[in-house]
């Protein structure tokens, strides 16, 4: 329903870049807070949003309500950090998102096109079986990060190895990779004996932000950041590359440089994510989408803006998830699916009418 | 050497450019260049090497020898940004990237004056608008790519293209999916560019529009220049048949003294019909061209009549080495010159007569018909309608005794020898 109203709206492409894109800032700003503070609010116990404000209030100083101590220790210790992560996971996928989409110029591109996403769950699952993941407490995320960027690498690899690089050499490549990594996971399953592992490895696969501490912040933090920071001060390069690799080199990109540059950000950004949430999927899909339709397809707008959009997805698909069937939790990965395969599907409906039109 | 010291002062200089793909010389020493306020085409057949050439002279290839000069500066050593504000290319297909609208395409053309972060200013924005306006496209700014037509399409990359305010304009065949109409439309925008001091390079797959708005040629044929020079120069139909492999009839129209090109299809001879028969073909104003074309194929022995300067005909006769009579551009036949036509009406065994109309120019040409031994016509027209003499040509006409008529230039072909065979068993 909301989707649908929200692609009736007319884009207000007139409106000029620097206002389009402060507008979007200020709305989803407001909108990630408004989902933030609700987010650390609900729960299993039930913290009134004026303590949330006093508890995130009283370190700058300012004393606004009295709380008590249990009320801060679940913010700070369990909600705050998850809700970080979720938002920095989905910040990761909008930005790949959408830069993947521009570098192939393909609309169903996603974060996982070449191969990132599948990688990442391959090395975690191997990790899980063989029991390397509990080595240490963040040895399960390292893991997927090493297999994410080292699929990202290999898919590289085997596509610039073919002599002339292409595009349609790139997602062929990504597409083999992940069906083989895919095949792999399964067979694991399959093969795995003890009931724990195997619900360790399904759980993992769905994609979750439970339990998320710090310490998870902390690694996941700076490298999404530094990533998305990049793709964000290439952005225009982005727009030129939509319109062909000759267009790109004729008005002063250095394609050769540039796109190695922007897949290795968009592909170490996902890996990240993947690694410190599993597979969440969709988000890197629809976010993207979501804005091109409102704000046009202008990346210097949407990069920027796709972080914000798949924050503020992923925190409420988040809180969907622990709250519609509390105390019990769906996997977060479940719940953007259930959005996400809609949307999808619309899109697809709409784009094939758009072709009957033509 | 002195054309070495004229050429030191032209803005783009390609010297000596070698460009290979694994084994495949795909550019073999070609020299180019080009001045301040002149378009130069490109022309050749399918894989001649245009395209790659418009590459290399904008730095998007790597050449294995040779270097590109712009105003003496190596194209390749430039960086991207430096390159993108002196040359701006316009391909022949842009790929659609959905949803950008056109002011935001032709705002891509200033990128590379613009910082990485910085958003278009004012400047920007005025450059923007007199590109659009410059191209024509003033009034699609709002309007996304998807929604416009071929050559609205075309005007927005020319927008585009000038605004990134370059010295050199490269476009690949820009016009090829466009209708007559815009073809023109688009060389016209370009010509007037030039002309106000833009140097470009054109690949140009028609030779007509070639002709028509370059100041010079370049004729490339499998990765080498073939001829280089005016378009008079290059497109004859002896430089026209080495690299197209197409026998072609070159001539100027009288009065806009632009090129007309006809290409004559290979038919179908059953050669060695015509051996040893003589045909004299009495035609004009285009009327003869296939005909003659046609008859040297078969082999026979062609003459043909009084033929002016500047006449599609003659041009034909001149490519294909038939004899005729030459007069002055819609000038009267003279005594003389009716007098050479006689000798040739009298050599041969059949004359043809075309669909040609007749003026008092040309009338003659009926009166010495008169003297054939004997006489077929290529056309089933009545005469009625091509006299434009008051009925003088239509009075010759009468007197003459045509022993044949086909309107299908096969039938006349085959039908000649025929012909031929009574005309000697009368003698």
């Amino acid at each position: 329903m909301a989707l649908v109203l929200v692609t009736r709206l007319r884009p207000p492409r007139e409106a000029a870049l620097g206002t389009r894109l402060v507008a979007g800032l200020g709305v989803l700003v407001v909108l990630l807070a408004a989902v933030v503070l609700v987010s650390l609010s609900t729960g299993p116990l039930d913290i009134p949003v004026s303590h949330v404000l006093a508890i995130i209030a009283e370190p700058l100083g300012v004393h606004l309500a009295d709380y008590d101590r249990t009320e801060e220790l679940v913010v700070k210790q369990i909600r705050m950090p998850r809700i970080v992560v979720g938002a920095l996971v989905g910040m990761a996928l909008g930005v790949a998102g959408t830069t993947m989409q521009a570098l192939f110029r393909n609309p169903l591109a996603d974060p996982g096109t070449i191969g990132v996403a599948s990688g990442g769950a391959a090395a975690a699952v191997v990790a899980i079986a063989t029991g390397a993941s509990t080595l240490f407490f963040l040895a399960l995320p390292l893991f997927a990060l090493a297999g994410a960027i080292g699929t990202a690498f290999l898919v590289y690899a085997i596509a610039i190895a073919s002599g002339r690089f292409s595009v349609a050499t790139l997602i062929l490549a990504g597409v083999a990779v992940s069906a083989f990594m895919g095949a792999l996971i399964s067979l694991i399953i399959i093969a795995v004996p003890e009931r724990d592992t195997l619900r360790g490895i399904l759980f993992w696969l769905a994609g979750g932000l439970d339990s998320r501490s710090w310490d998870h912040v902390w690694l996941s933090g700076p490298l999404i950041l530094a990533g998305g920071g990049v793709i964000i001060a290439f952005a225009r390069d982005l727009n030129l590359l939509m319109m062909g690799d000759d267009d790109a080199g004729t008005l002063g990109v250095n394609v050769r440089v540039m796109r190695p540059v922007l897949l290795t950000a968009a592909s170490i950004i996902t890996g990240v994510a993947v690694a410190v949430s599993g597979m969440i999927a969709f988000v890197g899909l629809i976010v993207p989408h979501m804005l091109r339709l409102i704000l046009g397809p202008d990346n210097r707008v949407l990069v920027p803006l796709s972080a914000l959009g798949g924050a503020v997805f992923v925190v409420l698909a988040d809180e969907i998830a622990r709250s519609v069937v509390a105390p019990a939790e769906i996997r977060v990965g479940i719940v953007t699916s259930f959005i996400g395969a809609p949307f999808f599907l619309f899109l697809l409906l709409r784009h094939s009418r758009r072709v009957n039109s033509l | 050497m002195t054309d070495a010291i004229e050429r030191t002062n032209r803005r783009l200089e390609a010297r000596d450019v070698v460009f290979e793909v694994d084994a495949a010389r795909l550019l073999d020493r070609v020299d180019i260049d080009a001045g301040v306020g002149e378009l130069v085409g490109l022309v050749g057949p399918n894989g001649a090497g245009k395209t790659t050439l418009l590459r290399a002279v904008g730095g998007l290839l790597k050449t294995r020898e040779g270097a590109v000069l712009l105003d003496g500066d190596e194209v390749r050593r430039m960086n991207t940004g430096d390159r993108a504000k002196s040359i701006a290319h316009v391909a022949q297909l842009a790929p659609l990237a959905q949803g950008f609208t056109a002011l935001e395409v032709v705002m891509m053309g200033r990128y590379p004056h613009m910082g990485r972060l910085q958003s278009e200013r004012a400047v920007d924005r005025e450059a923007v608008k007199r590109a659009l306006d410059t191209a024509g496209a003033g009034d699609l700014a709002d309007r996304t790519l998807e929604t416009l037509s071929g050559g609205e399409r075309q005007g927005v990359f020319v927008a585009r293209a000038l605004a990134q305010e370059p010295k050199l304009l490269l476009l690949d065949e820009p016009t090829s999916n466009l209708d007559i109409n815009h073809q023109a439309r688009f060389f016209h925008i370009v010509r007037g560019l030039v002309d106000d001091g833009m140097t470009a390079v054109a690949a140009i797959h028609d030779l007509s529009l070639a002709a028509r708005f370059c100041d010079r040629l370049v004729l490339l044929n499998g990765g080498a220049v073939v001829s280089e020079g005016t378009p008079a120069e290059v497109l004859t139909p002896e430089n026209i048949d080495t690299a197209f492999g197409v026998r072609a009839i070159v001539s100027s129209d009288p009065g806009s003294g632009a090129l007309n090109l006809s290409v004559m299809e290979p038919g179908s001879p059953t050669a060695g019909i015509g051996a040893e028969i003589r045909v004299h073909v009495v035609c004009g104003g285009g009327t003869g061209a296939r005909l003659m074309y046609r008859l040297r194929e078969d082999g026979y022995t062609v003459t043909a009549g009084t033929l002016g300067n500047g006449d599609t005909d003659r041009a034909a006769a001149d490519s294909l080495g038939i004899p005729y009579v030459p007069v002055p551009a819609f000038g009267d036949v003279d005594d003389t010159a009716h007098e050479a036509h006689l000798d040739l009406i009298r050599e041969c065994d059949v004359a043809v007569l075309s669909g040609v109309a007749f003026g008092t120019g040309n009338v003659r040409s009926l009166e010495a018909l008169a003297e054939a031994p004997r006489i077929a016509l290529a056309t089933l027209e009545p005469i009625s309608g091509r006299d434009f003499t008051g009925g003088e040509a239509a009075a010759l006409f009468e007197r003459l005794s045509p022993v044949a008529a086909w309107s299908e230039l096969e039938a006349l072909v085959a039908g000649l020898p025929g012909l031929a065979d009574r005309a000697t068993e009368d003698r």
